[in-house]
């Protein structure tokens, strides 16, 4: 940690030039404490350098060093940087001690660092010699105390660690700060009462009170030394405010703890000791290759559900181990069954109750199928494990159980046309039908979707087209209005034909007929009103022309005219009304508005 | 020389790598009938892996797992097959061959007779072909209307009188029947146990006590997720929790 924060720190600072010093993270110390000595090289080429000489340090213990750290910087183009050298030192004595210099090499030139005067007192003296004190005194008053009841060890004997808190004190309720760690061990924490109740206890001569904070069933899973961590608690103690005293005789007497009862709370970090168990191999251990490392004091017993089985049905084997000791590390060796009968992968069940010595059972349920009929034995179910009180190796052997497995159904099929049935799966499909992605959803593709729409909409319009057709032919005036130039026109054809035999009565009949005809259609005039003013101002009323009525109005006098009163034939006068009326017709149907959809709106 | 053939090498990895389905497809078969059925799995696994899916796949690779006698992966792509195609008589016949392998006789609980001919009707065909229906009943259908309303002959209006509610029942259940089985082939609530032994239990929680045990290749029902765990519904109508990684969904 440190040597990080002298790499920042250094890089912090800008060198250009070179330079070479010694510091020390503090000039006083205790004899029991370590400081820190660092010789740091600033410059433009820190790889460049060679030959670092340390001082002569044989007035202190080397904890560790030298400790190489690097830093390396551009400002504007040019790289500068620094190398330290540092070493953890403890000193041997007390008394005024001088670190001579150091020396390196840099591109030929030797730097030297100046000598630093350090010195070593008695004790530890710190800064907060008031709060060292108060955590002083208070150490004697409040500690934590781990305790293993055995310090040797075999290799899965469980060890049960405690941690217990001894005090003096008033005690706030504590947090923990750093739960131990069990290396090498399968731990499991016992239980124990809710609440910590304290007892009292002599120890040292000093009467605490005691309380069990913690407890812990440890099975060493390897051989060795082995360490269990600290466990560490912040605990707030209250501790009665110092004053000053001055002398006065009754601020002595009112200082007396009876009357003065002001406190403060202070926090203080309560740390156990580290307790290390010597784990040894069991003994005898190379000669038993069926040991798995269970070790305690077991019991087994093995069940089966039933004895008599049809073929392919299960059965139900369970192994059960119960007794003392690493109960959640057993393992069963793995036993032979008959070839006809199929063995799934065991369930694992198991329960520990955690008072005091770990105790419980594990369960192995193995499910079988026998695979051919017949008269069947499971083996003797062998567990190996070293029994920790009587100090031996003990074999506990399972019973042989019988099993009768008799002929099941056999499988057979209902759609089994062929009369003989297929014993076995038919083979692969050769057909290559590779498809990518999901199926999607018939009532979402698109496809099916506007095929869904043809039908419908189909219908819909059908169903409009009707009905506009109901409405045009259900109302006689717009069959009038539609109908008219038809109706004109067939009249024109006969007036035609008329024309053609040279019989004129007749045929300005048919021409007059034709045009008043068409206009009392056209323009809903009733006969019975059918004047030259109605039509002129109806027609009026329909068109945008007004010359087309004048026009209209004359030749309809002038037909009359002549219907009434005929002249001798002109030549060519009857083809030239004839002309005059078709062209009339068609003009007037031009011209006359007429809109269909309005009408059937209407 | 030496750089060449490892550029050699290389270049042929990244053919193999880019293999067509279809030649894939087929090598995996030569591999089955040459009695390699791990080989086999993995090239059709590949295949999956690559975003193909087909009968002939799903069903191929069942056998592949059957041969190896990993019944639970086997139930899981008949199964899968059958999603597809519920009427293929070979998937049906090796699947109930497997289940029989299986160590778990369930017996599934009858189904009520309405719904197990619902199931069967919605069975017969794909959601897609029951959708192709419903347009068509729905055309003739407009079409007898039409022709009902506008007809000036009795005779045709006495015929089609009873034949248009005929035709719109026809109608209603075949759309019905597309949309119950686009269901059936999109869900994601059927599963099959493929982890070898799973201990069922009460709850979802630690503190859970085992009820039963089954093995690979059960069919059954997703009824609930919570915390890695899923509830189960088994055929025969019992249920519990498992450990969602022993189960695999169809």
């Amino acid at each position: 940690m440190k040597k990080f924060l002298l790499i920042f720190y250094l890089a912090a600072i800008t060198v250009f030039s070179q330079s070479f010093d010694a510091t020390v993270n503090k000039n006083r110390l205790g004899l029991d404490d370590y400081f820190q000595v660092s010789f740091t090289y600033s410059g433009t080429d820190v790889n460049g350098l060679k030959n670092f000489r340390a001082p002569d340090l044989s007035n202190f213990i080397i904890a560790s060093g030298p400790n190489q750290s690097t830093s390396m910087q551009f400002i504007n183009g040019q790289m500068s940087g620094s190398r330290g050298f540092s070493y953890m030192l403890k000193p041997k004595a007390t008394g005024q001690f001088t670190i001579g210099s150091a020396s390196i090499e840099s591109n030929g030139v030797v730097f030297t660092t100046k000598p630093i005067v350090v010195n070593i007192e008695k004790g530890s003296p710190q800064s907060t010699q008031a709060e060292n004190d108060i955590n002083k005194e208070i150490a004697q008053d409040l500690f934590i105390l781990a305790i293993v009841d055995k310090n040797t060890a075999l290799k899965g004997e469980q060890v049960t660690v405690t941690y217990k808190l001894y005090t003096r004190l008033n005690l706030r309720s504590p947090q923990v700060d750093k739960l131990p760690s069990y290396q090498g061990f399968w731990a499991e924490d016992l239980d124990l009462p809710q609440t910590i109740t304290l007892e009292r206890e002599n120890y040292n001569g000093k009467v605490y009170n005691t309380g069990v904070l913690k407890r812990a069933a440890l099975f060493p899973t390897q051989t060795g030394d082995l360490k269990v961590t600290p466990l560490s608690l912040k605990i707030p103690v209250m501790i009665q405010k110092k004053k000053k005293t001055t002398g006065n005789p009754f601020e002595d007497f009112f200082d007396d703890p009876f009357f003065n009862t002001q406190t403060e709370t202070v926090e203080y970090l309560a740390t156990s000791n580290t307790v290390s168990v010597k784990v040894l191999p069991v003994p005898g251990e190379e000669s038993y290759k069926d040991f798995t490392g269970a070790i305690g004091n077991f019991d087994m017993i093995v069940s089966i559900d039933r004895n008599t089985v049809k073929r392919s049905e299960p059965l139900i084997l369970k192994v059960r181990i119960t007794g003392y000791g690493n109960v959640k590390l057993l393992e069963l060796p793995a036993f032979e069954l008959p070839a006809s009968i199929e063995m799934y992968d065991p369930v694992i069940t198991d329960k520990i109750n955690r008072i005091n010595r770990v105790n419980g059972y594990k369960e192995f349920e193995y499910t079988l199928i026998p695979k051919s009929a017949g008269e069947f034995e499971i083996p003797a179910i062998k567990f190996l494990f070293y029994d920790i009180e009587k100090r031996e190796f003990v074999e506990k052997n399972s019973e042989p159980i019988k099993i009768r497995v008799e002929k099941g159904p056999e499988f057979v099929s209902e759609d089994d046309d062929s009369g003989q049935f297929q014993k076995d799966i038919y083979g692969i499909k050769q057909s290559f039908d590779l498809v990518k992605g999901n199926p999607s959803l018939p009532y979402l593709d698109p496809v099916t979707i506007s095929f869904t729409a043809i039908p419908i909409f189909a219908f819909i319009g059908f169903l409009f087209y009707m009905k506009r057709r109901e409405r045009i032919y259900g109302d006689t005036n717009i069959m009038r209005k539609m109908f008219a130039d038809k109706v004109a026109k067939a009249r024109l054809k006969k007036a035609a034909v008329l024309l053609k035999n040279g019989v004129p009565d007749p045929f300005y009949i048919e021409i007059t007929a034709a045009v008043t005809g068409y206009l009392e259609d056209k323009l809903l005039i009733p006969k019975s009103e059918f004047t030259h003013e109605v039509v002129s101002s109806t027609l009026n009323a329909n068109t945008d022309d007004p010359e087309l009525s004048q026009k209209t109005v004359k030749f309809i006098e002038k037909s009359e005219f002549i219907k009434y009163a005929p002249v001798d034939d002109i030549p060519g006068q009857m083809n030239q009304i004839y002309d005059e009326a078709s062209s009339l017709i068609s003009e007037l149907e031009q011209k006359i508005n007429f809109d269909l959809k309005a009408e059937v709106v209407k | 020389m030496k750089l060449f053939l490892v550029f050699l090498l290389f270049s042929f990895n990244i053919i193999l790598a880019n293999d067509k389905p279809e030649e894939l497809f087929y090598k995996a078969g030569e591999h089955f009938s040459q009695g390699e059925f791990r080989q086999a799995a993995t090239v059709y696994e590949q295949l999956l892996s690559d975003g193909y899916n087909s009968k002939s796949l799903y069903f191929n690779l069942g056998n592949c797992y059957f041969r190896l006698g990993n019944f639970g992966y086997a139930v899981l792509y008949y199964e899968k097959a059958l999603k597809i195609d519920p009427n293929d008589r070979e998937v049906i016949h090796n699947l109930k061959l497997t289940n029989a392998q299986l160590a778990d006789k369930i017996q599934a609980v009858p189904e009520f007779f309405v719904y197990k001919i619902w199931n069967n009707t919605a069975e017969l065909t794909s959601s897609y072909s029951w959708y192709w229906l419903f347009i068509l009943f729905l055309t003739i259908m407009l079409i007898a209307i039409v022709m009902f309303k506008y007809s000036k002959m009795i005779s045709v209006k006495k015929i089609l009188f009873p034949v248009i509610p005929a035709l719109a029942t026809l109608t209603i259940l075949s759309l019905s029947l597309s949309f119950y089985k686009s269901g059936l082939e999109n869900a994601t609530n059927q599963a099959v146990i493929t982890a070898n032994s799973v201990r069922v239990m009460n709850a979802a929680n630690q503190e859970a006590t085992p009820l039963f045990t089954i093995h690979e290749g059960v069919k059954v029902s997703i009824l609930n997720y919570d915390a890695g765990s899923v509830q189960v519904l088994l055929p025969d109508g019992r249920s519990g929790w498992v450990a969602e990684k022993s189960i695999t969904i169809i």
